[in-house]
């Protein structure tokens, strides 16, 4: 087995784990259907699992792997909680759109 | 610099351009299921990018579990439920899109400018020769001394975070009864269920329940009485009062 140095700077990896982080909460932000909402928040985890992993590899340390290993936990939680939450709230009123989705404002 | 690029700097350069844009194009796609489409792309990129930086677990992982189990379940959501978002021009409250889309870029640029102007790398190296940052023991040499990177994330995952892994178990316990009881189908009313050899009614569910419960108890009780005589209804209360 070779041992290899990244070459790559850690500053790219932050840089594209910043705009992943950008455009994941742009897309929060934007879009109503809320399972695409859903997927910009996994796209927000994902970018920060990025830049975990890149110092975990900079510093030699194990410890952001096994962050990442509790945040892809909790991600996989979140999404069977998240879309069982969405298909008793279609069951209810049939639709996904969060502007139709108010009974809790007034 | 810019055209003096290694073979690990272009392949890093090529899935990161690649998941950009497979993120932008997962935000703006209208129909729900191309996004999630879009979305595996990007989660791909990032998984190979994961390989790049030797965390060959956590790629194995990525696909696993982001692409094979949440994009799948969502992708299962999205069909299941067929429906169609309405459309992005003409929305009463397209003024958020228009602020939310320089505000987002504004905080990814910000950040980008911060990540290359502090010069990260020189700082990191300054607070590892003052002290100020801990090193880690898992060099490239030790995690194959250690034999390999699931090795190495085994050894820390088992000691060093052992409580943590435990919870984590528990959290998934808890989402999949979430889950199970959120996506129960609620049976219509009206229909009855008998337990058989007792005729006590179980309800929709079939799960006795505590007022099933007493009712059981008073319907057996008159017979285990008079079948044991006094007996029975003095291991009963000796029962109770335990």
């Amino acid at each position: 087995m070779t041992i290899t140095n990244t070459t790559v700077p850690l500053e790219w990896f932050l840089a594209l784990s910043a705009i992943l982080f950008g455009i994941g909460l742009v897309g929060v932000l934007t879009r109503r259907n809320i399972l695409v909402i859903f997927m910009s928040v996994e796209l927000m985890m994902n970018a920060v699992n990025l830049s975990l992993l890149a110092f975990s590899r900079y510093l030699n340390s194990m410890a952001g792997q096994a962050f990442v290993v509790f945040v892809v936990t909790v991600a996989a939680a979140e999404a069977a909680i998240g879309l069982g939450l969405v298909i008793a709230l279609v069951r209810q009123k049939p639709t996904v759109d969060t502007r139709d989705i108010e009974e809790l404002k007034d | 610099m810019p055209f003096d690029l290694d073979f690990q700097q272009i392949v890093f350069l090529a899935l990161g351009f690649v998941a950009v844009v497979a993120s932008i194009m997962t935000i703006i796609q209208s129909n729900a299921i191309y996004s999630a489409l879009f979305l595996a792309i990007a989660f791909f990129q990032l998984a190979a990018i994961y390989v790049l930086l030797g965390a060959e677990f956590l790629a194995v992982l990525q696909v696993l579990v982001y692409t094979g189990a949440i994009l799948v379940l969502f992708l299962f959501v999205v069909m299941l439920l067929q429906l169609r978002e309405g459309p992005q021009i003409g929305d009463a409250r397209r003024w958020q899109a228009i602020i939310a889309w320089p505000l987002g870029l504004l905080l990814a640029g910000e950040l980008v400018a911060i990540i290359f102007s502090k010069d990260v790398t020189t700082q990191m190296q300054q607070g590892i020769t003052n002290g100020a940052v801990t090193v880690g023991q898992y060099t490239p040499a030790n995690t194959v001394a250690v034999g390999g990177n699931v090795q190495a994330v085994g050894r820390v995952l088992y000691t060093d975070y052992l409580y943590p892994f435990e919870i984590a178990s528990l959290i998934l316990l808890i989402a999949v009864v979430g889950a199970i009881i959120l996506s129960k189908q609620i049976e219509p009313e009206g229909e009855e269920r008998i337990l058989p050899s007792t005729g006590i009614n179980i309800g929709r569910t079939g799960i006795v329940g505590r007022k099933q419960g007493e009712e059981f108890a008073r319907e057996i009780t008159p017979m285990l009485e008079a079948e044991h005589g006094a007996h029975a209804a003095g291991a009963e209360k000796g029962g109770q009062q335990s």
